[in-house]
């Protein structure tokens, strides 16, 4: 027993170490992970899932907020604000802030997710709902046409070659390719990932080394005004983060960038718009189980690898029992303490760290992001494929910086694009 | 001297390491045409953990989709096992559609399964049921089942799903009455559904047999996964056979396989037996 809560624990460092990885989600963990993990008891499980996607959803901060990397599509929101945060705040002061805010939003997901499995499971249903996900994909739509960083003009060009480039390869559903042109190696589509960590990483490293130093400028601590409004910015966002955490698919990943746009109406600073962002997205990486526990209906890629294993072991929901919540309260605190702490005063050496080295580190994380390109490839046999579009991508990525061209437009809607036909499709077979 | 002594050494133990190692073990592909997460890639896991138990080096390819694993396995030059379903070749334009079989490719049966039809635990005569019924563009799932089923109940309407984890939030978010799956099993010992199934051939669990029910008895009712082989000599087809065979018997798949004597029993038959099934269900 002690070795398979030695298992769990080993989950806090894991996710750690992989928020800051660009490319290493929670799934990639999973199967990374699975002969580790496989044989553990079903509550040790969840424990070790919910530990890796709250050490996860902190530490991939640090990374965006020193340089600028994004560890995955959830960060977006302080990339947007970093500047500012740096301007206005020391990155101790930002680190610090930004994991209250994630503490917050994990314990506001974790006492939602408690009341879904408990009291409001049979009034969320509605949620698993195709017309509720046919919302939320017309809504990133929209958001990203009216992307007020670009021209719309531009966004209009962006967001139909995201959705053309997104629709190349076979359909699973239609069970036809499109665009492949008789192209075999096209056939498992253009993968958005590699993409995504060339056109929002790269840019990013070549700037890292020519702004490290202006990063070191200590600011004065903030004042309890300011802390008060964070709590509050920090409380809106866990509390839209434990609902929109629940749409399927989309849900998680886009609650930080809700949030941050739900937000702005409030006229928070750029910090409290960090701090929502971030909250939400803690709060719901955190309820995501709620329908996986009360329905065994798994909504994000990782909860499918997760339910495949346990369900392989014959699991259903039946198991779920007091003693399952009671686990993963217990994992959840402790991975908020050591998350939080790992995420300042680790934060804080390794700023140290960062400042002091040359521009060695610049090709350390570039040899990173290729690393981890290779891995996403691996498990496909796309390995091809996924460099020629990582470095198209890093073409692409200085043509935007030159012309100061948001990419955001052109990878959301590439990256739903599938998404976009399927559940169209089938509002066509429900509706009409 | 001492140093370039030392490198032409550690070279050397390094390229003659690496030699035995290629030597000791034979190196197969698993490639399957499925993403993570479904059945039959957790069941590979399985498979890939008992082969490399017996010495193999496997290198596991959950390629996504069909027409991936044939660029794939078209292109490699290993010896390749291939995952493939009984349901690509029903369909004469199907990128799937590679022909059956041989006695000289074929590899084993991974696991058999039927289509089980489900409503809510609650409704009496699930063939009276009008409304949405949630189906998968399965390659396996005929035609015929879906068609005669409306033809029984005009008032249904057939909504497309990706696959059986969308059906199953449909069915409990009351966004389609009726299922048609492949998985649906768990979901009746959860108590979501309440489900039909019979493979046409066997009754497995003493379940109303749908297939009579519709007053059609064809025998394509089973969804099979196989596998066949590319560039692997017939002894090391034999040897990889019987590893499999062994792999699937283990305690682990047995229990990923619910229990499901029968699924097993296909499984261990001969491979002419296995063959023969296959055929069976593909019709003329």
């Amino acid at each position: 027993m002690s070795t398979e809560i030695l298992i769990v624990l080993l989950a806090i460092p894991i996710g750690i170490i992989a928020g800051m990885m660009p490319g290493v989600s929670t799934t990639v963990i999973l199967l990374l992970t699975f002969p580790l993990i496989y044989n553990l008891p079903f509550d040790l499980i969840f424990a070790f899932y919910i530990s890796v996607a709250i050490c996860t959803q902190f530490s991939s901060s640090v990374i965006a907020i020193y340089a600028g990397i994004p560890g995955d599509i959830t960060v977006l929101p302080v990339l947007k604000e970093r500047n500012n945060l740096l301007k206005e705040f020391s990155i101790k002061e930002n680190l610090y802030r930004t994991a209250v805010a994630s503490a917050i939003g994990t314990c506001i997901g974790f006492s939602l997710l408690v009341a879904f499995v408990y009291f409001l499971g049979p009034y969320s249903i509605f949620l698993l709902r195709s017309e509720v996900l046919f919302s939320i994909i017309l809504i990133v739509l929209v958001v990203c046409l009216f992307w007020q960083k670009n021209k719309i003009l531009i966004n209009f060009l962006l967001v139909p070659i995201g959705i053309l480039i997104g629709t190349i390869g076979f359909n699973n559903l239609l069970l036809k390719d499109f665009f492949t042109f008789g192209n075999p190696i096209l056939y498992g589509g253009i993968p958005v990932l590699p993409a995504f960590i060339a056109l929002y990483a790269f840019p990013n490293l070549i700037k890292l080394n020519k702004d490290k130093k202006s990063f070191i400028v200590e600011q004065p601590p903030m004042n309890s005004d300011k802390k008060n409004k964070i709590m509050s910015s920090s409380i809106l966002g866990g509390s839209v983060g434990s609902f929109s955490g629940l749409v399927p698919i989309l849900g998680s990943v886009s609650s930080s960038n809700i949030a941050y746009w739900i937000s702005g109406s409030f006229k928070f600073s750029s910090l409290e718009k960090v701090a929502a962002s971030e909250a939400s997205n803690s709060a719901a990486f955190v309820v995501v189980l709620a329908p996986l526990l009360l329905f065994g209906i798994a909504i994000i890629p990782s909860e499918v690898i997760l339910l495949e294993m346990l369900s392989s072991r014959g699991w259903t929901i039946n198991f779920v029992t007091k003693e399952t919540l009671l686990v993963l309260f217990f994992i959840s605190s402790i991975s908020v303490i050591l998350g939080y702490y790992a995420c300042t005063t680790l934060a804080k050496h390794m700023v140290t760290f960062i400042i002091n080295t040359g521009q060695w580190l610049i090709w350390c994380f570039f040899l990173t992001l290729l690393i981890n390109v290779y891995i996403l490839s691996s498990y496909t046999s796309e390995v091809e494929i996924y460099f020629t579009v990582f470095f198209i991508c890093v073409f692409l990525s200085i043509f935007f910086e030159n012309k100061k061209i948001d990419p955001l437009p052109l990878i959301f809607p590439w990256a739903i694009a599938e998404q976009l036909i399927a559940v169209t499709y089938r509002m066509k077979d429900l509706h009409f | 001297m001492k140093v370039k002594n030392f490198i032409v050494t550690t070279m050397a133990t390094w390229f003659f390491a690496a030699s035995s190692l290629a030597f000791a073990e034979q190196k197969i592909n698993l490639v399957l045409p499925m993403s993570p997460g479904g059945g039959t890639a957790a069941l590979s896991k399985f498979v890939e953990r008992h082969l490399e138990a017996d010495g193999y080096d496997v290198n596991l390819q959950l390629v996504g989709n069909v027409a991936n694993a044939k660029r794939i396995f078209e292109r490699t030059n290993v010896p390749t096992v291939v995952a493939w379903e009984n349901g690509y070749l029903l369909e004469e334009d199907h990128i799937g559609n590679i022909g059956a079989p041989t006695s000289d490719d074929f590899f084993n049966i991974w696991f058999w399964a039927p289509f089980y039809v489900c409503a809510s635990p609650d409704v009496e005569d699930v063939l009276s049921v009008s409304g949405n019924v949630g189906v998968n563009p399965h390659p396996s799932l005929p035609h015929w089942v879906v068609d005669s089923y409306v033809e029984k109940n005009p008032d249904i309407n057939p909504v497309t799903y990706t696959n059986s984890g969308e059906i199953k939030s449909a069915l409990v978010s009351g966004e389609v009455d009726v299922v048609i799956s492949d998985r649906a099993l768990a979901w009746e010992n959860e108590g979501i559904a309440k489900c039909h199934y019979n493979t046409g051939t066997t009754t497995v669990s003493g379940l109303p047999p749908f297939a009579n029910a519709l007053d059609n008895d064809s025998a394509s009712f089973s969804l099979i996964v196989y596998s066949f082989t590319v560039n692997m000599d017939d002894e090391t087809r034999r040897d990889a056979q019987k590893a499999f065979k062994s792999a699937l018997r283990s305690d682990d798949v047995v229990d990923f396989f619910e229990g499901r004597g029968a699924d097993q029993t296909a499984m261990q038959l001969p491979e002419e037996e296995q063959l023969r099934f296959i055929e069976s269900t593909l019709g003329n």
